[in-house]
């Protein structure tokens, strides 16, 4: 892998805890002396949250999908039935 | 394509096209079997609360939502009780919403502790817009591998990548694409560094 690469790795390594508790240290200690290692730490946390965000959305619209399907098509009519006997 | 954790048991099939690898259950099957066997007995708590369908259903969402993660990051297998637990992960939700806490349901065993913000609000959308300007094939490949944790063999599969090590190799480019548009954005910001 190239170096760039490398230190992606590096810093998911250590954002997604897979470092010992002493490269742990070591890293924070790199973070507070350098700069752009700071910046691509924060980059890179802020990366891994869009891609919680886009994973989240994308099961919450198949969930969505599905439940529209469960509460509209006839294959389902006795699950309907129960429900609709529940809120009424 | 099958979850990550090798106690999931069951595989997620969100591309129409893509294989059913084993007899194990798919994530619409799951889904579906959720709704049929879980949602009865969380609508007839919600019924008791005073609380309508609608919020019966939004709340199975989110708790399908929690379920899932907690699945695929091995926190929690398959359960046989599964009906026990997600109502469990409602009760709670429902405690939470209408802050009765004085009588905070307790979450059931294995669920990690919610924030005190709402696990599953809505994500900042803006977020997503650096995952959309990465490109359709390494956002199904960051989602495969970070949100439903699949392993780098069956990435490799799936996306049709010689090996386990290419695939890798191919996730660290896109996670670069995604961090350097990151910082693009934020340097504006630069408070936002310091």
């Amino acid at each position: 892998m190239r170096i760039s690469l490398n230190k992606i790795k590096s810093i998911e390594d250590h954002l997604l805890k897979k470092n010992s508790s002493e490269e742990a240290v070591l890293f924070e200690a790199k973070i507070i002396l350098d700069t752009d290692l700071r910046r691509d730490v924060i980059a890179q946390k802020l990366a891994y949250d869009a891609i919680h965000c886009y994973g989240q959305d994308q099961l919450r619209e198949e969930i969505i999908q599905i439940e529209k399907i469960i509460f509209h098509s006839p294959r389902y009519t006795v699950f309907q039935k129960l429900i609709q006997s529940i809120f009424n | 394509m099958i979850f990550g954790h090798p106690d999931a048991h069951i595989v997620m099939n969100t591309d129409i096209n893509s294989t059913i690898e084993t007899t194990t259950e798919t994530r619409e099957e799951l889904i579906t079997r959720l709704y049929e066997t879980c949602f009865p007995p969380v609508a007839r708590f919600i019924r008791k609360k005073g609380g309508t369908l609608e919020e019966a259903k939004d709340l199975f969402q989110d708790g399908i939502v929690i379920y899932y993660e907690q699945v695929v990051k091995g926190q929690t297998t398959i359960q046989s009780d599964e009906s026990q637990y997600l109502l469990g992960i409602v009760r709670h939700l429902w405690s939470r919403r209408f802050n009765e806490i004085k009588n905070l349901e307790p979450l059931p065993p294995g669920v990690i502790a919610l924030g005190n913000e709402k696990q599953v609000d809505p994500c900042i959308k803006a977020l997503s817009k650096f995952l959309l300007q990465s490109g359709q094939k390494c956002m199904a490949l960051l989602q495969a591998f970070y949100y439903d944790k699949i392993s780098m063999d069956q990435m490799a599969k799936k996306f049709g990548f010689a090996s386990a090590r290419s695939a890798t190799v191919q996730k660290f480019k896109c996670l670069e694409k995604i961090r350097d548009n990151v910082k693009k954005s934020l340097m504006s910001y630069e408070d936002f560094f310091e």
